[in-house]
Formats: C-alpha cells, sequence, structure tokens
C-alpha cells in the first residue's frame, strides 16, 4: 500500500507537546498538506463550526461582569476583550492557514449579527478587521521568526484584539471622555490579546492537539 | 537570563506600572470611587446612589429605596425608544422615577438653575448637558430607571434614560449613563 503523501509527520515540524531537546513534539493526528495552502474541508469546518461557537459565546456571555465588579472605570472590560478573537488563533493553531483565520471571524461576525447585535452588520466589519489584523500580527512575527514562540502569539494576538478599541471608541463619539481612560482602555485591548488571544489561544491549541484533534498543516 | 526574556520583563514592567500611575491619576482626577461597584452589588437599598448638585439650593443626596419611594413620580414599564451612534433604533422598557418630580419636590434648583448633566460614576458622562425645560415638559420621558425589562438593574443601575421624542437631534444612547452617579445642575 502507499504512503499517503498527503499526510505528514507531525512529529518532524517542530510543534509538539511535548518538549524534546528544547523543541516542542506532537503525536501524528493530521490531515496534512505538505505546506498546501488551499484549504480542505476540516479547515472549513473548524472555522465555520468555532467561529459560530464564538459569536454565540460573544454575543451571550456577559464576560464583562468578571472585571466590572473589581475595575471601575469605563473601557477596563477591555481586559476581557480577547474572548471574542480567541477562536481565530485556536483555528489558526490547528491549520495554520491565515485565511481560517478570516472565515473564523466571519462566520463569528454573522452570528452575532444574526443574534441581534446593536452594531448591525457594522459587527461583520469589526469582526472582519479583527481577523485581519491577527493575520498582520503573524505575518509580522513571522517575519521576525517568532511565528510559533509565546512571544510572536502574544504580540499577533496583541494586534489581533487591538482593532476594536479605537474603532468602537471614535464610532461612539467618546472625545469627552478623559485621555487617561482612551490610553487605558487601549492598553487593556492590547494586553487582553496578548493574555487571551496569544497565551490562552496557544495554549488550547497545544492541549486540542494533544488530545488528538486532527491538525490540517 | 537570555537579553529576549530580560527585555520582556523590562516592557511588562514598565507597562504595569503606567497602568497604576494612569489608572491612580484618572480615579482622583475624575473623582471615581475604585469601591463603587462592590459597593452597588454588596450595598442594601439605603445606600447612597445619587448625588444632585451644582446651582443646587442644597446639595441632596439620593437612596435606592428613596428612588423607588412614592414620593416621586414612578414610570412603571414605560418603552423608551433608542437610537446609538450609527442610527440605529430599537427600544428599551425601563421603570424607575422622573428627575423632574425630584428636583421639583424637593425644591432643589438654585436661582438661574437652566441645565443638567448625567455622571456616570466610571468616568463616563452624557454627550452634553440639557436645558432643564425638558425634563419639566417631559416628565415621564426623562427617567432615573432602576428596572429595566421588568427586571432590577443589578450592577450597572442606576441608570438615566431620556426617550428619543425629548431629543430627537442627539443620539440618545450617549445620554443612557449607567453607573449614575452625579447630575449637575447648572
Amino acid at each position: 500500500m502507499k504512503p499517503n503523501k498527503n499526510k505528514i509527520n507531525i512529529n518532524d515540524t517542530e510543534e509538539s507537546s511535548e518538549k524534546i531537546g528544547g523543541q516542542d513534539k506532537y503525536k501524528t493526528t493530521g490531515f496534512g498538506q505538505l505546506g498546501s495552502k488551499k484549504l480542505t474541508l476540516l479547515d472549513l469546518l473548524y472555522s465555520t463550526i468555532i467561529g459560530v461557537l464564538g459569536g454565540i459565546i460573544s454575543s451571550l456571555i456577559p464576560f464583562s461582569l468578571l472585571i466590572k465588579v473589581w475595575y471601575p472605570s469605563i473601557g477596563g472590560t477591555q481586559l476581557v476583550s480577547g474572548h471574542h478573537v480567541i477562536w481565530a488563533s485556536i483555528v489558526y493553531g490547528l491549520t495554520r492557514k491565515k485565511k481560517t483565520i478570516l472565515l473564523t471571524m466571519i462566520s463569528k461576525g454573522l452570528l452575532e449579527f444574526l443574534l441581534g447585535d446593536p452594531w448591525g452588520l457594522i459587527i461583520l466589519l469589526v469582526n472582519f478587521m479583527e481577523g485581519v489584523c491577527l493575520v498582520g500580527g503573524f505575518l509580522f512575527m513571522e517575519k521576525l521568526g517568532e511565528g510559533e514562540t509565546k512571544l510572536g502569539w502574544g504580540i499577533a494576538g496583541g494586534f489581533g484584539n487591538f482593532f476594536q478599541a479605537p474603532f468602537f471608541w471614535i464610532v461612539n463619539m467618546r472625545w469627552r471622555i478623559h485621555w487617561t481612560l482612551w490610553v487605558l482602555a487601549f492598553m487593556f485591548a492590547y494586553i487582553s490579546g496578548i493574555l487571551i488571544v496569544g497565551l490562552l489561544g496557544r495554549s488550547v491549541k497545544n492541549y486540542l492537539i494533544k488530545a488528538g484533534v486532527p491538525t490540517t498543516f | 537570563m537570555e537579553k529576549r526574556n530580560f527585555n520582556i520583563l523590562v516592557a511588562s514592567i514598565i507597562i504595569g506600572i503606567s497602568i497604576f500611575w494612569l489608572s491612580a491619576y484618572s480615579f482622583v482626577i475624575l473623582d471615581i470611587d475604585p469601591f463603587h461597584n462592590i459597593k452597588n452589588i454588596f450595598g442594601g437599598d439605603d445606600t447612597v446612589v445619587i448625588t444632585i448638585k451644582g446651582n443646587v439650593v442644597e446639595e441632596f443626596e439620593l437612596t435606592l429605596s428613596e428612588l423607588k419611594s412614592d414620593k416621586y413620580t414612578q414610570v412603571k414599564d414605560k418603552t423608551f425608544h433608542l437610537i446609538n451612534a450609527i442610527g440605529r433604533e430599537f427600544d428599551k422598557v425601563y421603570s424607575g422615577a422622573s428627575l423632574w418630580s425630584i428636583l421639583d419636590v424637593e425644591n432643589l434648583l438654585g436661582a438661574g438653575a437652566s441645565t443638567f448633566l448625567f455622571i456616570g460614576a466610571d468616568g463616563y458622562y452624557a454627550e452634553t448637558p440639557l436645558s432643564l425645560s425638558l425634563a419639566e415638559n417631559n416628565p415621564e420621558q426623562v427617567l432615573i430607571a432602576y428596572e429595566k425589562n421588568g427586571e432590577p438593574i443589578f450592577y450597572e443601575g442606576p441608570v438615566s434614560v431620556i426617550d428619543y421624542s425629548v431629543i430627537p437631534d442627539e443620539i440618545t444612547t450617549h445620554f443612557t449613563i449607567k453607573y449614575l452617579k452625579t447630575i449637575l445642575i447648572e
């Protein structure tokens, strides 16, 4: 029986669930494509299912309650805003294709729109732009040789989550609000991106791969 | 320590210190009480929630139980038509006390008082001061709400709310102030 050329042994890649000689190592799970950039059915399924899940959770669960109790200023809830984008970073981790980031965010945006988001269709644009920023972050980090490190994922996640904060504050015309609250809100958005989208997303992705979820890279 | 890790550590410390001092500065300059929301959650109905000040005969503090009392005109389950910054219109049902009835019953207005401004405990405040005549002429449409859609507004309240019909040229959501703490009369 001929070996499947489309399968790659993920043990040979630098990704892994165990540290061996300073390198991460994963068990073989994937529907590999030998670096092909074409989307597989599994890529599309991951993007849509996780996007829909993200859309439901983003719309219906008030994560801001986690912050409001102990941080009273407006903009403090940006500290948990990364949960809106973590879905895209998880899918990217499983597929290593940047198109899936955009697909996930578009699916998520559509769900939020259908669930009656007060921003209407603009929420779809915001999700798409967050995806674009996350793709830009990962590309930038790859150029710096940090594409798969925690630092790289953290900074890319920060980029991915940053767009929405100034966008909503500007669209909402919050000019009258004190400048310190603007600066803090944007810093919180970036930090949330680092911690939730980047580091938590990377960690969830690693646990999923460890658990045997098929990758497609 | 590797230089890369050292740089990450230094960046984290700088960001942490910046956040601490910016937060402290904003709390002081905007008179934000860091424990406001905790007090709101754990405080009873007799905790002071709103202060009316500025051009008033005497600064007046209002507790939640006073706000709900029959001393003031109570508006129950009234539908408010609102419009947000992108022009999207929607309805919300609020219950609360009429702002004008509070000012009127307590005889608070000082000589020449002409506007009111809602200020939240989180540093957010209404876009512009509004004429007191709007509250006087539309007593049931300018509300200090403590219930939304029939449920008590748990930790975000009280909330100021003004119907679109009162300020048709404004973005009404810019006057819906959560964590309402001060009403400034000028």
